[in-house]
């Protein structure tokens, strides 16, 4: 009797918990894996939104290929990808180090930093595109006061990049800052003071311990800033609508403008495809080169 | 080898009402192996991070071999440090862990390679020198941590705690071999412990810290037979020495201490020093002094027997530690266990009045107990 009342119980415990998670379960269903799948579909069709979709075989594929423009906007990523990760690391790490140590108002400065993180990103974009502004923006305004002449930040074909990619490490920053600050105080203190009585400077302290053990870390920041690369969309949308010249047409944009300005969404779907097995090459290289485990 | 002094040491944190060292003299001579032990909290790890550089010292002077380092940084006081949870580098391999502080300092590779190897050999550690900490066991970790404090060849060596990380065979084994290293490198040892076993088999001499005050500092087995007080008594000795609170009184010129609540006098063998009657002493006996009323040593002063109750029997195999209640006192007596006995059994125990100790109203030994010692010492 007792176990009969004890199958029941399960059984409506199970059910309880079923519930729960349906509603994740039918948001995961409806907007993510049957878009994936509809997407894979629609590689092989040709679809404009209006009309059933057409059967092509291969063509989209062949066409990416030969697409200039498609290869452009890769490049032009890879370009972005460049600056901005770097950059970010690097200033990530920086900020990371001070704010872990004990500072003059350590917890607002640490809360300063992951403000830009919580904007929405199109409005730090159209501030952004006020402060590079050519005639107006504040950057040239400086940069004028110690006679240097305007600079066309978003419209300088050499300099859009960059000058997006600046504003994006600007904006994200405080993430990784957090993320650095977690890896940072995992390193236990000892390390350091068994440093210190053998006689490491500060600078020996951080290319022998800290870099070596934010290793860590350092792949999770990578991985996750490649990602957020990639999947760079909203700066050049805003900013530059993907110009000048296509120098800041990202691989997203392009994709978009293939798919809600020109209805091709089967090459859409291919530009995404081809986007996700560019992120999971890039990302498996990295791995390689900073998968090494480390264990205190 | 070289000495440590320290003069007049203070560590007070600013966010704290007490200060955690007090103005604390204390002399270590050359090669000597002092340990520090003391309950959590007392101070025993602060004053050794003091002589190591890893905290400031708020007044007072420290020296190593004569020269003051009081406020020297840590890497220019010729010490190294092992420490509790070993303190090594998770993503350098043995050889690079132990040749830290050498390549920091630009030595030689020649030189590194052969201290490394020495270091290596002495402790047994060759065939894991490319391996990382992560493939080690708590006792090649600490082998390893040893291995980086004595290849820089400093004068004095600080161990804090550094067997509590491990299992007690592996603290056995560790503790047989910090000594033969000692005694190997004759170089001046500082170790820190909780553990009064470690202090009593490692120490030249120890230090008995309590709330940042020396309580004593001597020889082991001085501190063990002639403590100076009450919490060196029960700190010291395991099981802990019996105390029972009660007063001196006189009867028909001999003294007697008569225990509180009890019908229960035991005679004192030093009524030249004691020699007036007074209240709110205390007396200790270690367990081992107490013994069977049949068993008792011919040539010992004893008390009159005491039927006592075992509520407790604890058996280490060759000994045995009996919990004992006679007229609502408690206390422990451990006799050698070639006997059968059981929880409620009833036996007969003995005081030996020789090893009898008193300590005053403030928990301070007399001096009657303290020059006893000292008598059969010389």
């Amino acid at each position: 009797m007792c176990r009969i009342y004890m199958t029941i119980g399960k059984e409506k415990n199970e059910n309880i918990g079923y519930a729960f998670i349906s509603p994740y379960i039918i948001f995961l269903l409806a907007f993510t894996a049957y878009p994936l799948v509809f997407s894979f579909y629609l590689i092989f069709h040709r679809w404009d939104l209006l009309t059933s979709p057409a059967f092509v075989g291969l063509d989209n594929f062949i066409f990416l290929l030969h697409d200039t423009q498609f290869w452009q906007a890769l490049l032009n990523t890879l370009v972005f990808l460049l600056i901005h990760i770097p950059l970010q690391i690097f200033f990530s790490i920086i900020i990371a180090m001070v704010l872990a140590e004990k500072i003059f108002a350590r917890t607002f400065f640490r809360a300063a930093f992951f403000l830009p993180v919580i904007i929405s990103g199109a409005v730090v974009t159209i501030l952004w595109q006020k402060l590079y502004a050519t005639d107006t923006g504040i950057f040239n305004h400086l940069l004028s006061l110690i006679g240097i002449s305007p600079v066309g930040w978003l419209t300088s074909t050499k300099i859009a990049m960059p000058a997006i990619a600046i504003m994006a490490t600007w904006k994200n920053m405080g993430f990784y800052i957090i993320l650095f600050l977690g890896g940072l105080l995992s390193i236990p203190g000892h390390l350091y003071e068994v440093s210190r009585i053998e006689g490491a400077s500060r600078w020996q302290d951080f290319w022998r311990i800290t870099l070596p053990l934010l290793r860590p870390t350092m792949l999770l920041v990578v991985v996750l800033s490649t990602f957020g690369a990639f999947s760079l969309f909203i700066e050049p949308y805003v900013m530059t609508g993907g110009g000048p010249l296509d120098k800041t047409m990202s691989v997203v944009l392009y994709m978009y403008k293939h798919a809600f300005l020109f209805q091709h969404m089967g090459y859409a779907a291919t530009i995404g495809f081809a986007l996700a097995i560019v992120i999971l090459m890039v990302v498996l290289v990295q791995k390689k080169y900073l998968g090494k485990e480390t264990e205190y | 080898m070289a000495s440590v002094i320290l003069e007049n040491v203070v560590k007070h944190y600013p966010n704290n009402d007490k200060s955690t060292i007090k103005d604390l003299d204390l002399s270590i001579n050359a090669g000597e192996f002092m340990v520090f032990v003391g309950p959590s909290g007392c101070g025993k790890s602060t004053l050794l991070r003091m002589i190591a550089g890893l905290i400031n010292t708020t007044s007072g002077k420290m020296f190593i071999d004569g020269k003051d380092i009081t406020n020297l940084p840590p890497k220019d006081r010729s010490i190294s440090m092992v420490f509790q949870n070993y303190a090594l580098f998770p993503h350098l391999d043995v050889y690079e862990n132990i040749s830290f502080g050498l390549s920091i300092r630009k030595t030689d590779k020649k030189e590194i390679d052969k201290r490394v190897n020495d270091a290596a050999e002495l402790l047994g550690i060759k065939d894991f020198l490319r391996k990382t900490p992560k493939n080690l066991s708590g006792g090649q970790r600490q082998r390893v941590a040893v291995g980086r404090a004595i290849v820089r060849r400093p004068k004095v060596f600080l161990f804090d705690e550094p067997l509590s990380n491990l299992d007690a065979k592996m603290r056995t084994q560790m503790r047989v071999e910090i000594s033969k290293l000692h005694k190997k490198l004759k170089t001046t040892i500082i170790y820190v412990t909780h553990d009064q076993c470690e202090a009593m088999t490692m120490a030249d001499r120890m230090v008995v810290l309590h709330n940042g005050i020396i309580q004593q500092c001597g020889a082991p087995s001085e501190i063990y037979s002639s403590p100076k007080n009450v919490f060196v008594a029960t700190f010291i000795g395991s099981p802990p020495m019996n105390l029972f609170k009660g007063d001196i009184i006189k009867k028909d010129d001999q003294l007697f201490f008569k225990i509180n609540n009890t019908a229960l006098t035991l005679p004192l063998k030093f009524p030249d020093i004691l020699s007036d009657e007074s209240s709110d002493y205390t007396l200790g006996i270690r367990p081992e002094h107490i013994y069977l009323a049949e068993r008792k040593p011919n040539d010992m002063l004893c008390s009159e027997a005491i039927d006592c109750e075992i509520e407790l029997a604890e058996s280490m195999g060759n000994d045995v530690s009996l919990h004992c209640k006679a007229q609502g006192l408690e206390f422990q007596s451990n006799q050698r266990h070639d006997f059968p006995i059981k929880t409620g059994d009833r036996i007969k125990l003995v005081f030996a009045i020789d090893k009898l100790h008193i300590f005053d109203e403030n928990g301070v030994a007399r001096p009657a107990t303290r020059e006893r010692s000292d008598r059969r010492k010389s």
